[in-house]
Order: C-alpha cells, then structure tokens, then sequence
C-alpha cells in the first residue's frame, strides 16, 4: 500500500499510475495528461476536478490518489472525444451548455452520474445535484436545459 | 508532507496502529483531512485508511426505532437511505444540504463526527437528536453522548488512540435549518437543529416540553439552547409565545464575533431560525418560509432571501469571507 503507484481502470484502460502517498487523484491525472480534470477552487467546492470513482462522482482535488487504487475512472475524455462525443457531450453542444467551457467537463460528469442513478429527474434534481458545480460564467439554464436534453436523448436511444 | 498509508483490515489492527504513536492520523472519506494536509496544517506520518474495514459502514434499524450507522458509511448513502428518512428526518435534511454531491459520496460519518470543526452540519443534529458516539480503542468500545463529544476547534472527546466505530441515534421528528453566507452548499454560517421524541406527536403536535434545540456554526462547538427547552415547557404551543420565549433566551446567549459574521449578526440569524425550526414542529408542522413541510430540501441549491444578509445585518466587512 506504500507503493509509489495506483492501480486503476481508466476510461475503460487498466493502467498503473505513479503515485506518492501525498498526491491527490487530480494531480495523478494531471500528470497522465489527462486534461478535462481541472483545478479551480482546490477545496472540493466548485466542481472542475470532478472525476467518476466506480460510478460516483468525487472531487479528485481532495482525493487522495491512493484512496482511489484498484477502482475504475471515469473523465470526460472517456464519455467521448471530438467525432465522437457522448450523449451527455452532445446534449451540451446541443444546447449551448457552457460559454468559456472550464467547467463544462466536471458539469458533464456530474449529469452523467445523475441521469444514470435517475434517468428522468425533475428540474428540482437536476438543480440539487448540480449545485456544487459552479459555473462562473453563468450559463445554468443553458445548462439546466442540456441536462434534460440528455434526459430525453438517452429515453430514444433505450 | 510525506507519511505513508497503511490499510489495516480489522478494527483491532487500526487501533493497534493508532494507539502506536501521535504521528498518525486517521484517514476516511479524507475530505476534511486532504484541506489539512494541502495547506500544511498536519504533518502525520502515517495514515490508516479505513478502506479494508467495509463491516464498519451500513445502516441498520434498531429496536427503539432508532438507527445504528457504521462509522464508515458514506454521507451518500445516509441521504438516500429509507431508514434515515423514517426515523431521523433532521439528519436527512441536514445531509440534502452538507457540502455537495462529490463531498457526500467521499466522506464518511465517522469522519464528519472526529473531525470537530465548528462549521459542520450535522454536530448540531447529532446533539439535539442525543446520538450516542460508539468508539473503539485499546480498552474495549464505549459510548459518548453527542453533547459531551465537541469540545472545541478541532477538539473532541474521542482519544488519540479511539477510532470511531459507530453512531447510535434514537429516532426523532425535527427539522433541521440551515444558512449559508456565499453558495447555498456552502460550509453552514449557522446550523440549527430541533427534534422531539416521535411518540410526543402521534395524537397531533408534539407538546412543547421535550423539545431539543442544538444550534452549531456559531461558536466552537455545538451547544444545546437548555434555557429555551425549560421556558417552552410552561409556553403555549402558539406562534406569539414561541416567539417570545426564543426572543427573551437569544437575548441571553453568549455569541461572539467571528470569521464570517458579527455577534450581533449571529444572534439575530438565531433568533430568526430557532423560531422557524420550533414553529414547524410544533405548530402545525409548516416551514415558515416555504409552506410545503414534507417537502425536505427547500431551497434547492437557490440562494433563499430570508437566509443571507438583509440591508439592516451585513457581514463583518460588509463582503465574503
């Protein structure tokens, strides 16, 4: 367990990770290039390093890497990439979900865990889950509204 | 910083390994601990993560009708679990608004009992709800009652060489009010918690003698308003005497200034929000603000007026912290 590596399942990739016990996930990934995980706020306050550990979302900035070994990631690399974006991904191209587009990853997570806990969630749910996800820019009903796109999106494809 | 992380796979071992020296820390969720360890305000080195201890997390009913809830449960589960909704509506609502998602999926109760900040949500509803601590240390497990566990800033009854193992909570009806100064998820500038035993209230309103009131976020510690519980025991169970009895005991509290807000700043959000909590439970069970009382989280992440500053109470330099 003081090894100075992690051992996980990255965007469906098993990989291992150089780790200190010190580093936090997102400084792991950081350094893995993986640059959809953003720090901003540094305190698990506003959401840009939001990252999916087995399913849930965890604010990777105050995670440490080691707590997260033999577990599966999940970024926004790995709902889909520029050709071929996920349904989540589209549904904000869509609707014009972000404007400067820094915390559109951490957004797009979060929405992505909800619609697949609750896939037909009220605007109340989406709000209360995504109220830790700040969005400088301002652009929450544009976000509220790809939210509810995706909902529907995902209702046709099922 | 440099520690090393041990994941010890018994309860024994992990207190084997706390009680070895003060160097060690404990390691949950590591949400409180991570911000500690970044700004350099611990130097541990080594911590025991209790991810090898899953016989430690999971809620379960007890005969009282209340809950035992492992240590290493996460705030997640305990807000979507229907034992809490049942039996410990404070503590649920108090879970809806803690910090947000990404926190509630990490950390653990365990940790948001050990940790001792003043700024947390559920201390207050421990204590008025009179949850009993379960802990484990070298000697065996005892229990601490909730109101005798926070001492201070950073400071708890729990001893070095204890790892918390357990909270037992008898069951209750209450309320729990929060206000936030910044974001609506935002560390609480006040908590206050009040709950009545579930039988006071089967034939109609529970009576006012009984009712607990725990307040946190204001001072180092979370405290009960006992003064106030003895005064609603000889008060009529009307808006105007609640008021009344709140407005004379919030006059006597000691309430200092602090980080996020002034004395006279603090006393007047108390004031407000222990006569909103006490008149939803014991009136007629409406949230004075929003009407709907079952409706649980009513503020929904929006800024809720009635909960920040107003132009007659500003902040101690008038802006955020």
């Amino acid at each position: 367990m003081s090894d100075d590596v992690i051992r996980v399942v990255l965007n469906g990739e098993p990989v291992t990770l150089p780790a200190a016990a010190d580093d936090t996930l997102l400084e792991v990934l950081r350094r893995e290039r993986v640059h959809s995980t953003r720090e901003s706020c540094g305190q698990g306050v506003c959401g840009t390093c939001t990252v999916l550990v087995d399913g849930r979302s965890v604010a990777s900035c105050i995670l440490l890497a080691h707590l997260a070994d033999d577990t599966e990631l999940e970024t926004a690399e790995g709902l889909g990439l520029p050709g071929h974006l996920g349904v989540v991904q589209e549904a904000f191209v869509a609707e014009a979900g972000f404007q400067c587009g820094f915390c559109t990853p951490g957004m797009v997570l979060a929405a992505t865990e909800l619609l697949r806990r609750n896939p037909t969630p009220t605007d109340d749910e989406i709000r209360h889950h995504l109220a830790g996800n700040l969005c400088r820019c301002g652009a929450y009903p544009e976000i509220l509204a790809a939210v509810r796109h995706a909902a529907r999106l995902l209702a046709e494809e099922a | 910083m440099s520690f090393t992380i041990t994941e010890p796979s018994t309860v024994t071992d992990a207190v084997r390994l706390i009680a070895a020296d003060d160097e060690t820390r404990i390691v949950a969720g590591g949400t409180g601990l991570t911000l500690l360890l970044r700004y350099g305000l611990l130097a541990p080195t080594r911590l025991v993560s209790l991810r090898n201890l899953p016989s430690l997390a999971g809620v379960a009913g007890t005969g009282d009708g209340g809950l035992r809830i492992g240590a290493a449960t996460t705030l997640s589960a305990l807000e979507h679990s229907d034992d809490v909704a049942a039996r410990a509506p404070a503590l649920r609502q108090a879970l809806r608004r803690l910090g947000n998602v990404r926190v509630r999926n990490v950390a653990q109760l365990g940790g948001a009992v050990a940790h001792g900040h003043p700024q947390m949500d559920l201390p207050p509803v421990l204590v008025a709800g009179e949850a009993r601590i379960e802990v484990t240390g070298p000697a065996g497990t005892r229990q601490i009652p909730a109101g005798e566990l926070f001492l201070g800033y950073y400071d708890t009854a729990i001893g070095d060489d204890e790892l918390v193992t357990a909270v037992h909570l008898p069951p209750h009806h209450g309320v729990y009010r929060k206000v936030t100064l910044r974001t609506a998820e935002d560390w609480p500038a006040l908590g206050v918690a009040v709950t009545t035993d579930p039988g006071d209230s089967r034939d109609g309103p529970p009576a006012t003698a009984g009712v607990r009131i725990a307040v946190g976020a204001i001072g180092d510690r979370p405290f009960r308003l006992t003064d106030l519980e003895d005064a609603l025991a000889d008060t009529p169970p009307t808006p105007a005497g609640i008021a009344e009895a709140v407005t004379t005991a919030v006059a006597d509290l000691e309430i200092h200034d602090g980080v996020d807000a002034s004395a006279e700043y603090r006393r007047h959000l108390v004031a407000v929000h222990v006569r909103r909590a006490l008149q939803t439970v014991l009136l007629d069970g409406a949230d004075p603000d929003h009407g709907d009382p079952d409706h649980g989280e009513p503020d929904h992440g929006e800024p809720d007026d009635s909960d920040v500053a107003g132009p007659d109470v500003a902040g101690p330099d008038g802006g955020p912290r």
